[in-house]
């Protein structure tokens, strides 16, 4: 493997959304600020901005690191460099998952220990909150996968799109679990066979997804 | 012998759904300069992507500074520098910053020629790229491009849509850069005036094919129109054509012809002369008169 340019790729695309991410976090301490206060409109507000700025900051560099340096054509430039697509590939996987992560498990971090040390909120909470933001990474992943793999920007609006809906519906199917709806309100935060069945097909979803990624990259032939 | 080939192209074939690159060979000795010519959709950009190993060919091999493309393209792209007319760079980064970003990559990168080009090119390194000309974003393309000292430029298109200003820095700079007579040069242009002032060796490409390929002199002592007074004569059009080889073009009004040979000597002239026929006069053609009829003649040929 490539690693010195996989590097200098990487060095880059974090570069380039340092700044934008440091915003969004910020917004993001923000938000675990509101759920903190023992109102349940600023409860509610909290979780609604907290989800809403995961979103935006994988929708951010998504399309910071991938679609625009197509459309824009910037891409030539990066091709020109010492590298071969499969580089490229995993320069924008590390990334972009790298960048992802680093805000959202910060966050994840603020949320559970809001959660947990915080007794206006039930700790039963912790598993489905887990879940839920376990999904949107899972989402995350997605939109990248579909974006490297299409090379189009339509089709990762879409997806985006898609995905952003499917958050709201993913929680009220995730609370039709009876393993978890019960626990919500819980004093303690109930690890049974349900959330953890959940959490482990989340992972391998998102394991899938890189595999796939991978696969399909490495069939392409043409690359500009 | 590939050890002294900085670019080979053997039978090289791409096809897509509406164009197909048929059979291309060619090859670019080091330290020499190739201009590649062709009309839009012509296959300049797709020959050029095969080289960079952006590409993979259907069928043939292609070779880049002895390296196999594109299995070897990373040791071949640490060599090449290349740079395209649709290669756009990060529009809110700094030339300084994209500096710094090759520099930090490349061991090569020459920071005293960098310097040397910013001065040359009069571009101010703290400048953000979206707020460059189109002439700004050319020359700062290239400079990045010159100041890593690669053994190997291909250049697709460096002089598109530049002002003349503009064309005739970027120009001056790679007349400069080609007095290293150990870097080879591939560089593509529909602007024969281009071609004709920087290459050594040219190739016409039109449809997916190449046309011809020869050195630049070749081309143009070869390619020669003569012009005929044939009132003392009872040639026509059918006998002119067949009496020498090499005559692409006849063009008759009464008793004037003016013959378009690719195949020119001096006995041609004596020939005509023997048989009656005044020479009014032989004239050197232009590159871009070569080309167009050396693509009016290779797609003549494909049509019969």
């Amino acid at each position: 493997m490539n690693t010195v340019m996989i590097k200098h790729l990487f060095v880059k695309d974090w570069q380039f959304c340092r700044n934008a991410l440091a915003f969004y976090f910020a917004i993001g301490v923000a938000s675990l600020f509101l759920i903190s206060v023992a109102s349940k409109l600023s409860f509610y507000v909290g979780i609604v901005l907290l989800v809403s700025i995961l979103i935006i900051i994988g929708a951010h560099l998504i399309f910071v690191t991938v679609v625009n340096e197509r459309k824009e054509q910037t891409l030539s430039f990066v091709m020109s460099l010492p590298v071969t697509f499969s580089d490229y590939t995993v320069a924008k996987l590390i990334a972009n998952i790298v960048a992802f992560l680093i805000p959202w498990g910060l966050l994840v971090a603020g949320v559970l220990s809001v959660i947990s040390f915080n007794a206006d909120i039930p700790n039963g909470l912790i598993p489905f909150a887990l879940i839920v933001l376990l999904e949107l990474f899972v989402a995350y992943l997605l939109v990248l996968s579909v974006a490297l793999i299409t090379e189009s920007e339509v089709w990762t609006i879409v997806m985006t799109t898609i995905c952003n809906i499917g958050v709201s519906l993913f929680w009220f199917w995730i609370s039709s679990f009876a393993g978890i709806s019960k626990h919500i309100q819980g004093e303690t935060a109930i690890w049974n066979t349900t959330a953890a069945s959940i959490i482990l097909i989340e992972l391998m979803i998102a394991a899938l997804i890189i595999i796939v990624t991978f696969w399909c990259q490495s069939r392409k032939t043409d690359f500009l | 012998m590939t050890s002294n080939l900085a670019i080979k192209l053997s039978q090289v074939s791409k096809r897509y759904p509406h164009f197909n690159l048929s059979k291309i060979n060619l090859a670019l000795e080091e330290g020499c300069i190739m201009g590649l010519i062709g009309p839009n959709g012509a296959g300049k950009s797709t020959t050029i992507r095969l080289l960079m190993g952006l590409v993979q060919p259907d069928a043939g091999e292609v070779s880049v500074l002895g390296h196999s493309m594109p299995s070897s393209q990373v040791k071949a792209k640490w060599e090449i520098g290349f740079a395209s007319e649709d290669m756009r760079l990060y529009k809110n980064a700094t030339i300084e910053w994209h500096m710094e970003y090759l520099q930090s990559i490349y061991p090569s990168w020459d920071k005293g020629y960098a310097e040397t080009l910013l001065k040359r090119f009069d571009l101010i390194p703290r400048q953000k790229i979206k707020g460059l000309s189109h002439g700004q974003r050319v020359k700062a393309g290239l400079l990045l491009v010159l100041a890593r000292r690669p053994k190997l430029l291909i250049l697709d298109e460096p002089t598109t849509g530049l002002d003349p200003v503009a064309r005739h820095e970027v120009l001056n700079e790679l007349m400069e850069v080609l007095k290293d007579e150990t870097r080879s040069v591939l560089f593509s242009s529909h602007n024969t005036q281009d071609v004709e002032q920087l290459s050594d060796q040219i190739t016409f490409i039109d449809r997916g094919k190449v046309v011809n390929s020869q050195d630049r002199e070749t081309f143009l002592e070869r390619w020669q129109r003569i012009r005929l007074d044939l009132s003392k004569s009872d040639w026509s059009e059918n006998n002119l054509s067949s009496s020498q080889p090499g005559v692409v073009d006849i063009q008759q009004s009464g008793n004037l012809a003016v013959v378009t040979t690719n195949q020119f000597n001096p006995d041609m002239v004596s020939a005509y002369q023997q048989q009656g026929a005044e020479i009014l006069g032989v004239e050197n053609m232009t590159l871009e008169e070569i080309f167009v009829a050396e693509v009016h003649s290779s797609r003549q040929g494909a049509e019969k």
